[in-house]
C-alpha cells in the first residue's frame, strides 16, 4: 500500500504524456451555416490543424445531410470575387488550414434531410492518413448580429 | 518707429495671424467628419436608363433610384459565401446607424445571374435579410447596359461540377438621390467602414 501513491502518480504521469501527444489532426471552430429558406445550399467553416510529422492532404469531404460537399475558395483579386473548386488541400506539418468566410470554405449542396438551424450535421473529412468525423449543429446565418 | 521695433511688430502680427489661421483650420477640420474608407468619384456619374424587375415583379430602372440614396451590391443567390456575407454586413451596419439615430441608404442586390435568379428566387433570397432589401434581376442585355457604365464586371465560370459560379466585382456602390453613381466601397468589406462613412457620404454628418 505504500507504493499506491507512487503508482497513482506514475499513472497520472503516463496519462499526461499521452494527452500531450494528442491526435495528429485536430479540427476546431466548426461552423455549418444552414441553407437559407428557398435554398438547399449550406456553407461550412473550420480549422484543420496538422500536429503530425508529415504533410496531410484533405481530398474529399462528405456529409450524410447533403448530396455533395465540395471544398471551394473565394478570392478577391483586383476587386473581382471569384470562387473555384479545390480538388485537395495540403496541410504541412505544424500548419493549420483555415476555412473561413471570404476564403476557403465547404460548399454543402443538395440538402437531403432536415437541415434547419439547430439540426445535427456530420462532416466526414477524408485525408491521406485517414478519416475524421465531426459532428456539429446547423447554425442560422441570420440573425444579423 | 525705429526699424527694429517695426520689424518686431511685423513679426508679431505675422505670428499672431498664423496662429489664428491654424486654430480656425483645426476647428473647421474637427467639426467635419471625414470619409475614411469609401472612394468618392471626382464627379458623380449619371446612370444609363435600364429596365429590370424587382423581387416583387415591379419594373426597376433608373427612375426607381431617384429620390433616395442607395447602396448597390452585385451578386447572385447561388453564391454561398461573399454575397450573403456582404448583405449581412450591410444589414448589420444599417441597424447600427439607425440605432444611433441616423438614416441608412436603401440596400439593393442586383443579380449577375439573371438566368437562375428570377424575381421569385430573388424574393425568397432577399427576404432572408429583411423585409426592405430590394432584389433586382432581369434581362441580361439590360444588366450589361447598366454594368458597363459603372465598371462592374461579371462572367460565368463553369469550373464547378454540374453547376456554375459567376465571377463578379465585389464593390458596394453608393448611388445618390439623383440616380448618380457617387462613391464606392472596395472589397473586402467590413461593417465599421459602412457605419462610419455612409452617414457622411449621404450628408448627415
Amino acid at each position: 500500500m505504500r507504493f499506491l501513491p507512487l503508482l497513482l502518480s506514475l499513472l497520472v504521469f503516463i496519462g499526461a504524456c499521452e494527452k500531450e501527444q494528442g491526435p495528429p489532426v485536430v479540427i476546431s471552430d466548426v461552423r455549418v451555416l444552414a441553407p437559407m429558406p428557398g435554398s438547399t445550399m449550406g456553407v461550412g467553416y473550420m480549422s484543420i490543424a496538422n500536429r503530425g510529422e508529415e504533410t496531410i492532404t484533405v481530398d474529399a469531404v462528405s456529409s450524410p445531410q447533403f448530396e455533395k460537399v465540395e471544398m471551394h475558395e473565394t478570392t478577391i483579386t483586383d476587386g473581382i470575387s471569384r470562387m473555384r473548386r479545390l480538388d485537395h488541400v495540403q496541410i504541412q506539418s505544424g500548419a493549420t488550414a483555415v476555412f473561413e468566410a471570404g476564403g476557403k470554405h465547404l460548399m454543402l449542396m443538395g440538402a437531403t434531410s432536415d437541415t434547419a438551424p439547430g439540426s445535427p450535421v456530420t462532416l466526414e473529412i477524408n485525408h491521406n492518413n485517414g478519416l475524421l468525423i465531426v459532428s456539429a449543429t446547423m447554425q442560422a446565418r441570420l440573425p444579423a448580429e | 518707429m525705429n526699424p527694429v521695433r517695426k520689424a518686431l511688430a511685423i513679426a508679431f502680427l505675422f505670428l499672431a495671424s498664423s496662429g489664428i489661421a491654424v486654430v480656425l483650420f483645426l476647428t473647421f477640420q474637427g467639426s467635419r467628419a471625414q470619409v475614411e474608407f469609401a472612394t468618392i468619384l471626382p464627379a458623380p456619374t449619371t446612370l444609363p436608363d435600364f429596365a429590370m424587375v424587382d423581387h416583387t415583379g415591379q419594373p426597376f430602372g433608373k427612375d426607381q433610384l431617384l429620390g433616395n440614396w442607395s447602396v448597390i451590391f452585385f451578386g447572385f443567390t447561388h453564391c454561398p459565401d461573399i454575397c450573403p456575407a456582404t448583405l449581412q454586413q450591410l444589414v448589420i451596419a444599417r441597424s447600427r446607424v439607425i440605432e444611433a439615430g441616423g438614416e441608412f441608404p436603401r440596400i439593393i442586390l442586383i443579380s449577375v445571374d439573371p438566368e437562375r435568379d428570377t424575381p421569385s428566387v430573388m424574393a425568397a433570397y432577399v427576404g432572408n435579410f429583411g423585409d426592405d432589401i430590394i432584389g433586382v434581376s432581369g434581362n441580361p442585355d439590360e444588366l450589361v447596359k447598366l454594368t458597363k457604365t459603372i465598371g462592374i464586371f461579371f462572367a460565368k465560370s463553369g469550373d464547378l461540377d454540374g453547376n456554375y459560379s459567376v465571377d463578379h466585382s465585389a464593390a458596394v456602390l453608393v448611388i445618390n438621390e439623383n440616380a448618380q453613381w457617387h462613391s464606392l466601397f472596395s472589397a473586402p468589406h467590413n461593417i465599421d467602414s459602412f457605419v462610419h462613412d455612409l452617414p457622411i457620404l449621404t450628408g448627415q454628418n
